[in-house]
């Protein structure tokens, strides 16, 4: 295991005091014992046990990030961070808007799609066109729930990622640590 | 009419090659896996072309992200690796520099002193929106951080291109785009780029090709691991003519393509592998990116390992992407997927030694 001095980001040794509670070893173990014995007994407990896990991961993140948002902010929040924060704010509206023009251009494609019906001269071409007008709808919306749950997760992942990092540089020279200042 | 037998597949050959003065290039996750290969044997290597790649073991940049080491790892590759939001969000190329070098006192990887002569080809199209641009600039301070020289790295990242290997093919993809095949058109052959920063004086790509790009049996370098190695049946090679008749190489460049380009991909769609329609992208990728034309002219050998697809619950890997998160290892805890001992990684390193007579 790497042992390096730098801890401004956790590494795969023994988890930094930001770690929470939740993602201490045990409940590690814990969850790769439960996710093992789930995949060899029913696929629909290894399902139930697989999504409980990841929503335990989310709950363990925000609790974590609460503590350390506590933390590093307990006396205000420091003009860098605040343009920190503004920054990865306005990162996640930009994805969100290029999300919703790459829907709306699928939305188009598919109206055009569905408003044609030429060229369906058979029964079974006609079934199959219906059909396709709707696998490709719940495609789209399936398409669309992925990426906004993946934007949720990336911004979840991005978020806590830096104040865990700020928090261990604010343990490891609070001395130093900037005086808070409101935002200019 | 009987049913042909089918031949055995050919074994990669060796031929007289100039000892150490490999190198290897790859594009996304092949890029990756570049830095990976370039980091993992870099005795062997002289240089590295980069397409849109992350530094070393940054899926290990933050594992506290999830209670099991795979799914922590997996969102640091998604979240941290390609798409961070901001800079400060993005791997830290400080921090992955000392992981390397802590990697290499344990003997893992080759000694980081034999990069400091390397020559570094690392871009990234300004229009990327699989692997950000902010992901490829910490790729570049984490080489700068292990002590190769700004004058020995070409680093661009001006050209309006999405995610792809450019090309001067005019039946490629427009320059701005961010989907598969990942082919393309830029008005020029980066392929062509990338060897000439590495190797400099080369002469220009020859017109026509002398030799027969070959497929070679990759199975015999996984051995027991072939389960989890998540590599296809087949690689390929390009060895010049005058190569094949003698002449010494003066090096093996290995190409590395990057996820849903290798000869199998098969798309998985909604879960299921859509056989009936298997893209040719892998082909494309090995003949029309200009890397042979540019070998023939130069006497280089160009192999091209290849990774496949597979979404059964042992090697994660439904786009058939090399692996750069830890998928192929039989402990995620205690992934070696960027060491000498990794299974992809010692696969190759065996080709390369092979087509050395190693």
């Amino acid at each position: 295991m790497p042992s390096t001095p730098l801890r401004l980001v956790a590494s795969t040794d023994a988890p930094p005091a930001a770690v929470p509670p939740a993602l201490s070893g045990s409940a590690a173990a814990a969850a790769a014992a439960a996710a093992s014995l789930a995949a060899k007994t029913h696929p629909a407990l290894a399902h139930a046990v697989k999504a409980g896990t990841l929503q335990t991961d989310r709950a363990a993140r925000a609790l974590g990030d609460a503590r350390a948002t506590a933390e590093v902010f307990a006396g205000g929040v420091d003009p860098a961070d605040w343009q920190e924060l503004l920054q990865m704010q306005d990162a996640a509206w930009r994805r969100l808007y290029a999300l919703q023009d790459g829907w709306l251009k699928g939305w188009a494609q598919w109206m055009q799609y569905a408003g044609q019906i030429r060229g369906a001269n058979t029964l079974s071409k006609l079934v199959e066109r219906e059909s396709n007008i709707g696998v490709q709808f719940s495609q789209l919306l399936s398409a669309q729930f992925t990426d906004l749950v993946g934007l949720q997760e990336n911004i979840e992942v991005g978020y806590s990622y830096w104040i865990n990092g700020r928090l261990a540089e604010k343990r490891r020279s609070p001395a130093t640590w900037p005086a808070p200042s409101p935002p200019s | 009419m009987s049913v042909p037998k089918r031949p055995e597949p050919a074994r990669l050959q060796a031929y007289n090659v100039a000892r150490n003065q490999h190198s290897v290039s790859g594009l996304s996750s092949g890029a990756f896996m570049t830095v990976q290969l370039h980091l993992a044997h870099s005795a062997s290597f002289v240089g590295a072309g980069i397409i849109a790649g992350g530094p070393y073991r940054c899926a290990e940049s933050f594992r506290n992200t999830a209670l099991l080491a795979e799914d922590a790892y997996a969102l640091n590759a998604l979240y941290i690796c390609m798409t961070p939001l901001t800079p400060k969000t993005a791997p830290n190329a400080e921090y992955l520099a000392e992981l390397a070098r802590d990697t290499a006192r344990a003997g893992r990887i080759d000694p980081l002193a034999n990069l400091a002569d390397d020559r570094l080809y690392i871009f990234t199209g300004s229009r990327d929106e699989v692997v950000s641009s902010i992901v490829v600039d910490s790729t570049r301070r984490f080489y700068e951080q292990l002590g190769v020289g700004s004058g020995q790295i070409k680093y661009i990242d001006t050209v309006p291109a999405g995610h792809s290997i450019v090309t001067n093919n005019i039946e490629d993809s427009p320059l701005g785009t961010n989907q598969p095949p990942y082919l393309n058109y830029g008005g020029f052959t980066q392929s062509h780029d990338i060897l000439e920063h590495i190797y400099g004086d080369l002469q220009p790509p020859a017109t026509g090709l002398s030799a027969a790009l070959t497929s070679f049996d990759q199975s015999e370098f996984l051995g027991d691991d072939a389960a989890c190695a998540s590599m296809g049946a087949f690689g390929y090679v390009y060895v010049p003519k005058a190569v094949q008749e003698g002449a010494t190489a003066r090096g093996v460049h290995i190409v590395l393509h990057g996820c849903k380009q290798g000869y199998s991909y098969i798309n998985y769609a909604f879960g299921r592998a859509d056989s009936a329609n298997q893209p040719p992208y892998g082909n494309r990728y090995i003949t029309t990116t200009g890397y042979n034309h540019m070998a023939d002219s130069n006497n280089i050998i160009v192999l091209y390992p290849q990774a496949t697809g597979d979404d059964d619950n042992q090697a994660q890997n439904p786009d058939g992407c090399w692996d750069w998160w830890g998928y192929t290892c039989a402990n995620p805890s205690e992934p070696d997927y960027y060491s000498k001992d990794a299974v992809q990684i010692r696969a190759i390193h065996a080709m390369l030694r092979r087509l050395c007579g190693d």
